[in-house]
Parts: C-alpha cells; structure tokens; sequence
C-alpha cells in the first residue's frame, strides 16, 4: 500500500475538494488509511518502513488539516492560490475589531472577578463560549458560501477574521482551565 | 525565547494604557489587528490647537512585544505633530526594543495604528 505524496490532502482521503466536510467520513478513512499504512506492516523491510512512516506522517499532516475548519479554509485558498501568509499583514476593519476588543475585555473583566466570584465567572465564561461558537458557525457558513461562489478575496478576508475568533476561542480554553485549577 | 529589558519594562509598567474620548474632534483612533497571532491593538491620539499630540492612548490584547511596541509608540508620538509622528517607522520601533525577527510584524502593528489613528483624526476634521 502506498499513497501519493504530491495528491492534494482531498484526494489522499478521496473526498470532495470544498468545505464542506463529513467529518465522520473523514475519520473513519483516517483510520483505514493509518492502518493500512502502519510501518509496523512492514517489519523488516527498512526500506518500505522508512516510506510508510513519510506515508503515515503525510497521513497526519492532512487529517489535522482538514479536521480544522480554519486550517481547512486556509488551505482551499491556498490550493486556490491565494496569499494566505498574514505574517507581516494588519487588519483593519474597526468595527469587527472593537467587537473582539470588547470581547476581550470581558474575558479579563471574568477573570478578575474568578477570584470573588467563581460561579458567576463560570457563568459568564459559559455566555462568551455561546458567543463565540456563534460566531465561528456563521463565520464559517459565509466562507463555505464564498468560496463556493468563488469570490477568494470575500473569503480571504473571512479567513482573517477567523483567525482573530479562534484565538479567542483558545483564551476561553484557557480561562476554563484556570477557573477548573481554582 | 528571551524578551529584551526594554521590552519586560514597557510589558510590567506599560505606558499611556487608557482611553480618549472618541468623539471629540481632537481624537484620532486607530484600530487595527494581526491576524497571523490574533492580536488586537487600538491607539488613540489627541491634539492641541496647534495640531501637535498633547496625549496619546492604548490598549492592546497581545503578546509582550505587541504591548511594547504600542507602549513605546504612545510615549514617542507625544509633543509630535501629526505629520511628525506619521513618519515613524516600524523599523524604528523593533530596533529600540531589540524585537526577535519573529516579532517585528509587532512593531508593524503599532506603525499601522499611528497611521490608522491619524488618518482617522484627519477624515474627521475634512482634511485629505
């Protein structure tokens, strides 16, 4: 069993380049593929076991990929050609940006209060996690629509804002284990 | 990696952390983001009738060097004229704190908010 290395992350798990995604397909094709791949089929052939390995970290690289809505996005305007690398690049779009400010706030405001209050930080932090998956659905849904429609650069420039949503979401992890250690 | 003494001093004591009054015709605001880190940074400027910077605000969500860089600017832009303090550079900025190359698009930031907060101090006085 061998994959090919220059297949796109959709065609390796042969399914439809979009994304919109069946996420219980995808794991389970994971799963077959890791099997069928595992260097440990080959014990003994070192050579077929150093492939396997490239094969299965290959195998890894796509499936974390696609699993991840932003990844995944990135990714399809990436295989679109699309600039995607906002290293050196700034955001300027006031009004979404006070609104993650203002978000922001309230998370720091909640962690304060944690110390006072744990139950109503918990509560408050259970609010801004309702927001922000929200915010994550119908982020998501409009890029699905436009990058269907083909418009890149609508969905580029939701791709940014994805970024800053995300992050968000992972400074709501983190308070959720602060307040767990408390 | 290792922050610069410069940096750690504007990220334990930072400077000018606050509001302006956004609605006054003297209060330039800029807001602006990075995506690549999901970092946030506004900066306010306020000038005199003599269109120099009397004051200047921040507040950044962000990593130690993002703080900095807003921090340092705030104190920097103060007595400047806009067209003064619309020349700084971000290059400026990441030389004084010692910023890593993997945190220059920071100083980036803080460039791209002064900008954005004089641009906006002069779309609301009807000057191009």
């Amino acid at each position: 069993m061998s994959i090919d290395l220059n297949a796109n992350y959709f065609q390796l798990f042969d399914l439809p380049q979009g994304f919109e995604l069946d996420l219980a397909e995808l794991k389970s094709r994971q799963r077959r593929l890791q099997l069928e791949l595992h260097p440990d089929r080959h014990a003994g052939d070192e050579r077929a076991q150093r492939l396997a390995v490239q094969y299965t970290a290959q195998l890894n690289q796509a499936f974390e990929t696609l699993k991840s809505p932003l990844l995944r996005a990135e990714y399809l305007l990436q295989l679109a050609g699309v600039d995607t690398n906002y290293d050196s690049r700034s955001h300027s779009d006031p009004e979404f940006l006070m609104a993650q400010m203002e978000q922001r706030e309230a998370l720091e405001a909640l962690k304060a209060e944690a110390q006072q209050d744990a139950d109503a930080a918990e509560r408050g932090l259970q609010q801004l996690q309702r927001a922000q998956r929200e915010q994550a659905l119908a982020l998501y849904a409009t890029f699905s629509q436009q990058f269907e429609a083909g418009d890149y650069s609508g969905a580029e420039a939701l791709l940014a804002r994805a970024h800053f949503i995300e992050k968000f979401g992972r400074q709501l992890r983190e308070l959720e284990d602060y307040l767990l250690d408390l | 990696m290792a922050y610069s003494d410069k940096v750690i001093d504007h990220y334990e004591n930072p400077r000018n952390v606050g509001k302006l009054d956004e609605g006054s015709d003297k209060v330039g605001t800029g807001m602006v983001g990075a995506p690549a880190c999901g970092d946030v940074m506004k900066l306010q400027i306020q000038v005199n009738d003599d269109g120099v910077i009397e004051d200047a605000k921040f507040k950044t969500y962000g990593c130690g060097s993002a703080i900095a860089s807003s921090s340092l600017l705030t104190e920097w832009v103060k007595g400047k004229t806009l067209n003064e303090a619309e020349t700084i550079k971000n290059t400026e900025i990441a030389e004084e704190l010692a910023l890593p190359p993997v945190k220059i698009h920071c100083s980036v930031l803080a460039e791209d908010a002064i900008k954005a907060a004089i641009q906006d101090l002069k779309d609301k006085r009807g000057e191009a």
